[in-house]
């Protein structure tokens, strides 16, 4: 498994009911760019929060770079961005970045000129405002920030573009083909497919919980033979 | 837990703290500190007195005690709750929750880094009561009952326990409301603790209690609290609620850690 990044054997996921997540099985590999596709409820977060140990699974086997995801050892280098990111009201921008980069062992970087530099990349100040005073594409912009402090090994995104504008869509395009270039995994949840075409390598559908489908995104010649691929698949 | 954990356990403990104490529940706390001010003042006043008798300062210094030492535990465990709420309210689990628990960062630290953002600010609060206890009593009576500061262990112990319990029984029930509503159980139990030690003062042969006894005797560690202060409400049985109350802290710590790192989001 050196070179896989993620790897779910059998992955299953019970809601009771009768809702469930999986039979699962996929391999991403390390510095691969995997666009993560489905409807509502295909069970993409799912997925990726039992990649990240928030979820446990129910059956089956799942390993981020090489162990449990359950264990803090194993998330080292994963940067996270959550869909529909909110953060406590009274907290500032500083007090995240400074908490994120202390759990990510990055107290290095909490000089202000660094962390103005670095907000500053995704558009943002370096402010003593609550957060409560930000938009909900601000509050995504930050969480994008945080989700890149360290993301060396990976990084996941679920559902990145929501809220943002079209200077923050750029933004995020940019640093992604930068991440992409210097070898980071990349695992982006979206259901904006044009958005994800010209940056992921593979597509990974899911339909009610199981993987409908997984093609090499060089088989799409244009955008419209991909969102056929994607309809055909969970229609 | 070594230096790196307990390094993650201290930004999470600054994170938690910052916006607790910008916001409104410490002005509220300090705000409550009147409800034990006027009953002191009340009683060490010129009209204080029974049957038209004016009551003398020893009687009258027991009294000061429960009620002063009653206002200062139900002042601390409201802010207590409060600050619990506050830290579990919607966002818990969630948003940035997620993103803490997504990084390098074991269960069992957040979970404790949860626990302890409310403890320390509730025994700090818990110690700002006593102290203000004190000057009044220093200042009205002239009487300096310095060991009142001791209180602040069993104080800080019975709020350790309802903080843990709290947590176990927030990750248990799903429902938030059913939690919220098992929290009605505590006065229940509180003041059958209290009238298990002082009930024979009113009624001769105070009630046994054979279950109650075995459920968190909030209320018994009231009266050992008590009874530090106060030699009329010294029991000689109640140190069994310190027991009681450190065996439940113990187990629903570690009970909530057991969940909580078998929880599903």
């Amino acid at each position: 498994m050196g070179d896989v990044v993620l790897q779910c054997e059998g992955l299953e996921l019970d809601y009771g009911q009768g809702a469930k997540v999986g039979p699962l099985t996929l391999a991403i590999p390390a510095g691969s760019c995997v666009a993560l596709v489905g409807e509502n409820g295909a069970g993409k977060s799912s997925l990726i929060h039992m990649a990240l140990g928030l979820r446990i699974p129910t059956r089956g086997r799942i390993a981020l770079n090489g162990g449990d995801p359950g264990k803090p050892s194993s998330r080292r280098g994963v940067g996270y961005l959550q869909e529909a990111v909110d953060f406590p009201d009274r907290s500032r921008s500083r007090d995240l970045i400074g908490l994120h980069s202390r759990l990510a062992g990055l107290q290095g970087n909490l000089n202000n000129t660094y962390l103005e530099s670095y907000l500053d990349g995704f558009g943002l100040e370096l402010s003593d405002k609550p957060l409560r005073a930000y938009s909900k594409g601000m509050k995504q912009r930050l969480g994008l920030a945080i989700a890149m402090l360290d993301c060396g090994r990976m990084l996941i995104l679920d559902e990145p573009n929501s809220g943002l504008d079209p200077v923050g869509i750029a933004i995020l395009r940019a640093k992604l083909d930068t991440l992409k270039s210097q070898g980071t995994t990349l695992l982006i949840s979206t259901h904006r497919l044009a958005e994800v075409m010209h940056l992921a390598d593979q597509v990974l559908v899911l339909h009610r919980g199981k993987v409908a489908g997984t093609s090499p995104m060089a088989e799409f010649p244009d955008f419209a033979s991909f969102e056929r691929y994607f309809l055909d698949r969970v229609r | 837990m070594n230096a790196k954990r307990f390094g993650r356990f201290l930004a999470l403990l600054k994170f938690e703290w910052g916006p607790l104490l910008k916001g409104p529940l410490p002005w509220g706390a300090a705000g409550g500190l009147i409800f034990l001010v006027v009953p002191i003042r009340f009683l060490f006043s010129e009209g204080f007195s029974q049957n038209g008798q004016t009551v003398a300062l020893a009687l009258r210094l027991n009294y000061v005690l429960a009620i002063g030492y009653s206002a200062i535990v139900f002042l601390t465990t409201l802010f207590t709750l409060s600050l619990c709420l506050e830290r579990t309210g919607a966002h818990y689990l969630r948003n940035n929750d997620l993103l803490i628990l997504a990084r390098e960062v074991g269960r069992s630290e957040f979970y404790l880094s949860k626990i302890f953002c409310v403890l320390a600010p509730a025994a700090v609060y818990g110690f700002a009561a006593l102290l203000l206890f004190w000057e009044e009593l220093y200042r009205l009576a002239g009487v300096n009952l310095s060991h009142v500061f001791l209180l602040i262990f069993p104080l800080t112990l019975s709020m350790a326990c309802l903080i843990a319990m709290y947590f176990l029984a927030r990750n248990f029930f799903g429902n938030f409301m059913i939690f919220f509503l098992s929290l009605l159980l505590l006065p229940v139990i509180y003041f059958g603790d209290l009238w298990h030690y002082y009930g024979g003062i009113f009624r001769a042969g105070a009630s046994g209690m054979s279950v109650l006894d075995w459920l968190p005797q909030f209320g018994g560690i009231h009266a050992y609290s008590l009874g530090m202060v106060g030699d009329v409400f010294l029991r000689e049985t109640a140190w069994q609620a310190v027991v009681n109350l450190v065996l439940w802290t113990l187990m629903s710590v570690s009970g909530g850690l057991i969940l909580f790192r078998r929880k599903r989001f």
